[in-house]
């Protein structure tokens, strides 16, 4: 699996699938399964902040997210619609937790980027 | 809906067990509870986690919300927590050093005694 996409509508009760279903994919990626639980995490709490700026902004559009999986490692790209400019809900909880948990995390505009690297 | 919440009263505490998953979804339901409980001046709190195998930020926050109420009522909020990925939410965000943190219902109450005539009650020999 190269690459896998999800959209989800931007309400909190679509959150949970999208962690399970990226978690889902760190495993048959060969994660172990503390890094899979980092991954969850992660991943959820990009996404929750993506819905809550939606929210926030009362825009409907997508979440998206881009699945990849190759020799590199395991990545996930989250992307939102919203202006970047506009403030988090929480002071930057979320991302602070994110970055706390994927050995890569970028914020580039309205996308966020996690990567773990395969090692050796 | 992924989280059941239920409280219950033992000595002076109440106890409220969160069974499921807390997140940006289930997270108000954990808030009305705790939110309900501290309306009332009920401020001594034990929250159970020990039933929940995922929590976010958006939990940690309605926890971060219930101990400034409870700080303010001169009350008590402890936390029980099992699950390693849950410990972990609360290690990572710095929490663990403003809320205490049990692995058992047991311990929590025995931690929270904190009345001094209680306590000499407690210790009194037999």
């Amino acid at each position: 699996m190269p690459e896998a996409r999800l959209s989800i509508p931007p309400d909190a009760e679509h959150v949970r699938m999208a962690r399970v279903v990226v978690a889902a994919a760190a495993r048959r990626h060969g994660l172990a399964d503390e890094q899979v639980d980092d991954v969850r995490l992660a991943v959820g709490e990009a996404v929750a902040r993506a819905v809550l700026r939606h929210e926030a902004a009362e825009q409907g559009e997508q979440v998206e997210l881009l699945v990849s999986d190759d020799e590199a490692g395991f990545s996930v790209r989250i992307s939102d619609r919203v202006d970047p400019a506009q403030p988090d809900h929480d002071g930057g909880l979320a991302l602070e937790l994110v970055r706390a948990l994927a050995p890569v995390a970028r914020l580039d505009g309205a996308v966020v980027t996690l990567e773990w690297p395969r090692d050796r | 809906m992924d989280l059941d919440v239920s409280t219950r009263e033992q000595g002076n505490r109440f106890i409220v067990a969160a069974i499921g998953e807390v997140d940006v979804f289930t997270a108000p339901i954990l808030d009305e509870e705790l939110s309900r409980l501290t309306a009332e001046g009920r401020t001594g709190l034990i929250v159970d986690l020990s039933r929940v195998d995922f929590l976010d930020s958006t939990g940690l926050s309605v926890l971060v919300k219930t101990l400034k109420r409870v700080r303010e009522a001169e009350g008590t909020l402890d936390i029980v927590v099992v699950a390693d990925r849950v410990e972990k939410v609360f290690r990572l965000t710095g929490l663990d050093r403003l809320i205490p943190l049990h692995a058992s219902v047991e311990a929590a109450l025995a931690s929270t005694q904190r009345d001094p005539d209680e306590g000499d009650a407690q210790t009194q020999e037999a």
